[in-house]
């Protein structure tokens, strides 16, 4: 897309800049002393801080809500100001911009993906140490270990999740019926699901499976296969990682399964953005649809048939296998004045902490970051009604905390992506075989990896 | 007015068959262009899903507004639309006059270092948009003009591409023209408004559409440069529609109806004023 090209383009061209700045200040969190409460306690009349993020449509006019409370709460002692600055690469591009020109926000609401690329630029104090340091907010051992582990580096809490999604296996079951399929079947792994798909297209002639043309789906089966998407060990023990494994071992199984559908006549073609996979889902042409579970709202308002929330098919051993979380976390701006640094630790504590996450998930379709969450009556009679939300919280709490769950953290991952859904729309199209398509997927994001390596000055 | 009860009848021809291979195939290539333009307007229309279930031809009984409700609510958008509306103006405005100015000088005036001035302006042409969005966005924070309209515009007064579209024209002109209005004496700004631009008519015109596209298109720059939604153009507002995780497609495309429908009635206005131009150029 042209918007994101002139985005990306920016923030590498920023990259290079900062690359020079990030090396010699010696500002980053790690070596001084985060601020405590004391730093706000003494602070002279209303703190003002800045938060910035990319949450679109009606789940931004929610966070919108969250902060209003968080004001109301804090009246003559801290104020929001809060600013939608563009989705994704638009907002990383913005906020690379203001770093340069010191108008960093205080707080940074940024996507899954950018996790190392905050990482690297260093101008944000790790929530290890804010938590170490102010014992009365947030205790990172409230978080969910599936998302906390995400945005830790090097053992190290980086940033506080916000917002958790996780994929799912939508099915429409009165499809699956009118193929002979009955409810009780297993769908659990890939293999499953993909002879189901097959049966549902001989048997009714409607398509058995789509998905958004969206690399974060590939990350998936790579993840449920018990691969590491990217390698050493997704960039999360110390080392950068130089490659991806899509092309090789099981990874490279699952994607060839789901490819097959495609060039059979199985499978239907999606679109990057996903408008046509939710279109066709909800027009009950398709059986199968691996979608984000935050379309749960939107699917419950648009099909109009019977249709659930399976967890995400695995390809691979249970104790390694599992999908990866999407959404977005919180990062502190370690530039800013103590007393807003504090101020900004407690308006992530208040976004994280139970009660909000409560509000937050029930009103978007995310899923609680907070343990403390599942524990209280109204959200557990919440999940009671909602089976597909019950789906979701299930999912990333069985999901075992390992490395190739965690995902994998650089700061070329949307370059990455990009390339590698490149390669393999030619593959489900039929262009190029899909052993080609994978390791021309493998080597361009081997460059990427090294461009982005030599940006950053190392 | 009677009629006369001559028979002067019509004689009408067949249409020759190369005129009949001719609109089918521009018909034809008008569909294809034309479709996907005509689904997003009718999905606008239509709850999600619908043009899947149903096919394209509409089914009226389940036409719509809901979706350019919430596309409409979900951001200031009259306050948006006026943003745009005026940076479209300031813009459009002020590349016409920077434009019209540079080409002038370029052409007419003989004066030594004309030919690289007009290289000069052509190599702009050649730097990506990308580079400069940066240095703009420093210079004009420091200027303290963030999150302002004034501030949206201003790297933007002059464009190469119109000073090169005008240079192009004025250089076409019969040199005697201008000439006999310096003889009439006419100053050098009377001369170019007066002469110089009317007789060149088509070529402003597409400068004009060029510019205005442009500045309402624009969507990185304005972004960058503006913190709040009440100063932002309705193109970064509509940005805030497409989720990934909790998409509502027809809501999205309402929201590109929405901004859309200025820019078509910009070209089918200015198009009609183009022809004139182009015939009255003709007959002269």
């Amino acid at each position: 897309m042209k918007k994101n090209v002139l985005s990306i383009a920016a923030t590498a061209v920023l990259l290079s800049g900062l690359a020079a700045c990030s090396s010699t200040t010696s500002t980053s969190g790690s070596t001084s002393e985060a601020p405590g409460p004391d730093a706000l306690k003494n602070a002279k009349g209303v703190t003002t801080i800045t938060l910035w993020h990319g949450i679109t449509g009606s789940n931004g006019d929610q966070l919108q809500k969250l902060i209003d409370q968080f004001n109301d709460n804090n009246k003559g002692k801290i104020r929001v100001t809060s600013t939608f600055q563009g989705a994704y690469a638009d907002l990383l591009a913005k906020y690379t911009a203001s770093l340069r020109s010191k108008s960093a926000p205080t707080v940074m609401i940024a996507g899954d993906v950018a996790t190392g690329y905050m990482t690297d630029v260093k101008q944000s104090i790790p929530a290890a140490d804010m938590a170490r340091a102010n014992p009365g907010d947030l205790k990172l051992d409230d978080l969910v270990p599936a998302a906390s582990s995400y945005y830790a580096v090097n053992g190290v809490q980086q940033a506080v999740p916000f917002n958790v999604s996780t994929p799912m296996l939508w099915v429409n079951r009165d499809l699956l019926r009118q193929a002979g399929i009955p409810d009780s079947a297993p769908l659990k792994t890939l293999d499953q699901v993909v002879s189901a798909a097959k049966t549902v297209y001989t048997k009714t002639g409607v398509n058995g499976f789509t998905m958004p043309d969206d690399d974060w789906y590939i990350e998936q089966l790579t993840s449920s296969s018990g691969e590491n998407f990217c390698t050493p060990d997704n960039g999360r023990k110390g080392k950068a990682p130089t490659g991806i494994a899509i092309n090789r071992g099981t990874a490279k199984e699952a994607i060839n399964k789901i490819a097959d559908l495609y060039t059979s006549g199985v499978a239907v073609d999606g679109d990057p953005q996903g408008n046509a996979a939710y279109d066709i889902f909800v027009a009950g042409k398709v059986a199968f649809d691996f979608y984000s579970s935050g379309v749960n709202s939107g699917f419950k308002s648009d099909a109009k048939f019977d249709f659930q929330a399976l967890p995400f098919p695995t390809n691979g051993p249970k104790a390694s296998s599992g999908p990866i979380i999407g959404g977005s976390s919180l990062w502190l701006s370690s530039t800013a004045k103590p007393a807003a640094q504090v101020a900004g630790w407690k308006l992530e504590s208040f976004l994280a902490s139970a009660k909000s996450q409560e509000q937050f998930s029930q009103a978007t379709g995310y899923i609680p970051v907070n343990k403390k969450t599942l524990e209280s009556s109204s959200e557990k009679k919440f999940l009671a009604a909602d089976k597909n939300a019950q789906a979701f919280v299930d999912q990333v709490t069985n999901t075992p905390a390992v490395t190739q769950t965690a995902g994998c953290v650089t700061g070329a991952m949307t370059t990455i992506r990009t390339g590698n859904i490149n390669q393999l729309q030619a593959a489900f199209a039929g262009q190029k075989s899909v052993d080609e398509a994978l390791n021309q997927a493998a080597s361009d994001a081997k460059t990427a990896l090294q461009q982005y390596k030599s940006q950053l000055g190392n | 007015m009677s009629a006369p009860n001559t028979s002067i009848r019509r004689k009408t021809r067949a249409p020759r068959p190369g005129t009949v291979v001719r609109f089918i195939v521009v018909i034809a290539i008008a569909a294809i262009v034309f479709l996907p333009v005509y689904v997003s307007f009718l999905s606008a229309f239509m709850p999600n899903g619908e043009i899947v279930r149903n096919g394209i031809w509409p089914n009226v009984t389940r036409f719509t507004m809901t979706n350019f409700i919430k596309a409409a609510t979900s951001t200031p958008l009259p306050q948006q639309y006026l943003v745009s509306i005026a940076v479209v103006t300031l813009q459009t405005i002020a590349q016409m006059i920077t434009g019209a100015l540079a080409a002038y000088a370029l052409v007419f005036p003989r004066w030594r270092g004309r030919g690289m001035a007009f290289i000069l302006v052509l190599i702009t042409l050649a730097i990506p948009g990308e580079s400069i969005v940066i240095p703009n966005y420093e210079l004009v924070s420091q200027i303290g003009l963030r999150n302002t309209i004034l501030g949206v515009v201003i790297p933007y007064l002059a464009a190469g591409y119109p000073i090169f579209l005008l240079r192009q024209a004025f250089a076409a002109i019969p040199s005697e023209i201008w000439e006999a209005s310096r003889l009439d004496g006419a100053g050098d700004l009377r001369a170019l408004f007066a002469i110089i631009m009317p007789a060149c008519r088509p070529q402003v015109t597409t400068a004009i559409i060029w510019s205005a596209l442009a500045a309402w298109n624009g969507y990185f720059w304005p972004l960058l440069i503006t913190d709040t939604d009440a100063a932002r153009t309705v193109q970064v507002g509509i940005a805030q529609l497409p989720s990934s995780d909790a998409t509502n497609p027809a809501v999205v495309f309402a929201g590109v109806v929405l901004v859309v429908i200025p820019t078509m009635v910009l070209v089918i206005a200015a198009q009609r004023f183009l022809v004139n131009g182009l015939a009255r150029g003709v007959l002269r």
